[in-house]
């Protein structure tokens, strides 16, 4: 029985992971119509920032990530201005889909050339250990993932829903032109979207990076799972994105205890894939935006 | 038929029509100029080997890489469905072959045509469901099928060799002849690759290849002009299927391993970076593509390390900017050059 509340609360430390990356995702595609595979490059590129960061300069792991998230937040807006808003404006999303896993390579190539090809960890925040409850060794580490999805999760519903710029994004997700018509800067929106999910790409990298390894190749797998989550959530649905990324993680952990890590994530995806085509929308999403 | 706006190739011809002819008229016989260039192609390919032996090796995998990325060119390409999934039928083709000659000492040959069949059987069955899905949902669909690939081959390990791959595997015979080295290799891949080239050319210029363009311009135009568009978008995704197969097959045959590297989620996305950087709807565009993603890598030991990156910043370049790709490209700006 312990056995398995361990792998349940290891399955949802990494469903945490992928539930930021794909929120950050689905909110970018709510707002762009982007999917932003590169999502997955960020995660792990600022993690090694925060790792590199934090063995240059000394300081404590919970500020280096304070510093990483802010530097990320700002480099998202300008690589949507750099790479990505002249893209949607020529592209179509199938070419947009092949801008962003050009930037996904990109970025494992700047990885591979900077930090090499070991993998790296980092000092967990404090307080640090681990705590036995219920026969499960927690990782205080934990505490601080879940809370970051809290966080997150929790920020973006009251931005979205509480406040008057979250209206005017809700609007500029619904219809585009309309809200442009009503004096609406979209393209303001937009770098806001991708601030948002720079800062969570980041938040990501530097919480789980105490507790795993990274390296230039993790940047596809976190990229894959976070699409999956996000798109059998639904794609444009915040539940949808968080609940697909537990789930992921989930699924992968139990059938990794009892058949091998890799056939486990065949089950997993194979699950996916029927759920999508079962109910091609996702878990949240709408029927119409799938088939035609 | 003539009243639907159909892009590429088609809408090229029917709204260039006067312009076109005057083009072939000053050039002679048009009906000549398609054989006599590929003629030309073949005979350079063919003198290759002796030009530049050094290099032979890296033109065997660009021949393989070539037949996977034409394949896919009439899938993406041609009736506009997105495939990110195409190492699972260099799997099949790969692992099967490999796998039936060397633990039943199949014929290499009929292993090849064997697992060719078992792969258009698999595409026809995943086909029929998976391309219901549109746009991003099929992508993921398809990337998870190449997810899956990479789990099984290092994941059933009894069967596959695990991570380490399937070693061991015999070379290709033909008859008495044992095709080892590399130049044996490139040969036997210029003969399939100029099939596989000949058969693309034939459908993209036959009512094949006009319905499948329907089918990419817009599904349902197409359906209700009684084009069973179902139908079309499996059969293109069973071809792409078998020509992915037959070269994974003579990959294996030739590097006389696989592993689960060799058929990776990067492969999968090394092969639609292929066709969107070399240009879609052509058969030097796919070409063009293996050579640059498969040669940066050779220019030398320095830049090898900086190959991911500097392929990634293309990718982003060629698709913001030229939506053609390089061969596109360069043909629109000798058209425009041609015709002041």
């Amino acid at each position: 029985m312990t056995g398995t509340l361990q792998i349940v609360v290891s399955g949802l430390v990494d469903g945490c992971v992928y539930a930021l990356i794909a929120l950050g995702m689905t909110l970018v595609y709510s707002i762009s119509r982007v999917i932003n595979l590169a999502q997955g490059g960020f995660v792990v590129l600022a993690a090694l920032t925060a790792v590199s960061l934090q063995q240059h300069t000394g300081w404590a792991p919970l500020a280096v990530a304070a510093i990483v998230v802010v530097m990320f937040a700002a480099g998202l807006a300008v690589v949507d201005r750099i790479v990505v808003l002249p893209g949607a404006r020529r592209a179509t999303p199938d070419r947009m889909l092949l801008v962003t896993v050009g930037l996904l390579q990109a970025i494992g190539g700047f990885l591979l050339l900077v930090w090499g090809n070991l993998p790296y960890t980092m000092r967990p925040f404090p307080p640090g250990g681990t705590a036995v409850a219920a026969g499960v060794r927690i990782n205080s580490q934990y505490i601080w993932i879940v809370g970051v999805l809290a966080l997150s999760v929790a920020t973006v519903w009251v931005l979205l829903h509480r406040t008057r710029l979250g209206l005017v994004m809700r609007a500029t997700a619904g219809n585009p032109q309309a809200a442009e018509l009503l004096g609406v800067d979209t393209d303001r929106i937009r770098l806001i979207a991708f601030s948002l999910s720079g800062a969570m790409a980041a938040l990501a990298g530097t919480t789980v990076i105490p507790v795993t390894f990274l390296q230039f190749s993790t940047v596809t797998p976190y990229a894959v799972a976070g699409f999956i989550a996000a798109v059998a959530g639904g794609l444009g649905s915040k539940a949808g994105a968080v609940v697909g990324g537990l789930v992921l993680g989930l699924l992968q952990a139990v059938f990794s205890r009892y058949i091998s890590s890799q056939l486990a994530e065949v089950v997993a995806i194979g699950a996916l894939i029927a759920l999508l085509l079962l109910r091609p929308s996702g878990m949240f999403g709408k029927v119409s935006e799938v088939r035609r | 038929m003539s009243t639907v706006r159909v892009p590429g190739r088609g809408a090229d011809q029917s709204v260039r029509g006067g312009a076109g002819a005057v083009h072939r008229a000053a050039h002679g016989p048009g009906r000549l100029r398609g054989p006599v260039a590929a003629l030309a192609a073949i005979a350079v390919a063919a003198v290759l080997p002796f030009v530049v032996p050094g290099w032979v090796g890296l033109l065997v995998v660009v021949g393989v890489f070539f037949l996977v990325v034409l394949g896919l060119d009439l899938l993406t390409g041609l009736s506009g469905q997105v495939s990110l999934g195409q190492t699972l039928f260099m799997a099949l083709g790969g692992y099967g072959a490999g796998l039936l000659t060397l633990r039943l000492h199949w014929p290499t040959a009929l292993a090849t045509v064997v697992m060719a069949l078992v792969s258009a059987l698999v595409a026809a069955g995943l086909g029929t469901t998976l391309l219901r899905l549109r746009g991003y949902y099929l992508a993921l669909a398809t990337l998870g099928l190449a997810v899956i690939t990479e789990s099984l081959a290092s994941g059933l390990g009894d069967l596959t060799g695990g991570p380490s791959g399937l070693v061991a595997v015999p070379s290709l015979q033909l008859g008495g002849w044992t095709v080892f080295s590399d130049r044996a290799n490139y040969y036997v891949l210029l003969v399939v690759c100029a099939a596989g080239a000949w058969f693309v050319a034939g459908i993209q210029r036959g009512g094949t290849g006009r319905a499948l363009s329907a089918v990419a311009a817009d599904t349902p135009a197409a359906a209700m002009l009684g084009i069973d568009t179902a139908r079309y978008k499996t059969r293109a995704f069973v071809a792409s299927a078998v020509f992915a197969s037959v070269a994974g097959s003579l990959y294996t045959f030739y590097l006389r391993f696989i592993s689960p590297d060799v058929i990776g989620v990067t492969v999968a996305f090394s092969v639609v970076i292929m066709l969107a950087l070399g240009g879609s709807r052509t058969l030097v565009g796919p070409l063009l593509g293996a050579l640059v993603l498969q040669g940066l890598p050779q220019a030398g030991q320095t830049f090898s390390r900086w190959e991911p990156l500097v392929a990634g910043i293309v990718l982003i370049v060629v698709m913001t900017y030229f939506p053609r790709g390089l061969w596109g490209t360069a043909k629109a700006l000798a058209r425009r050059r041609s015709t002041p």
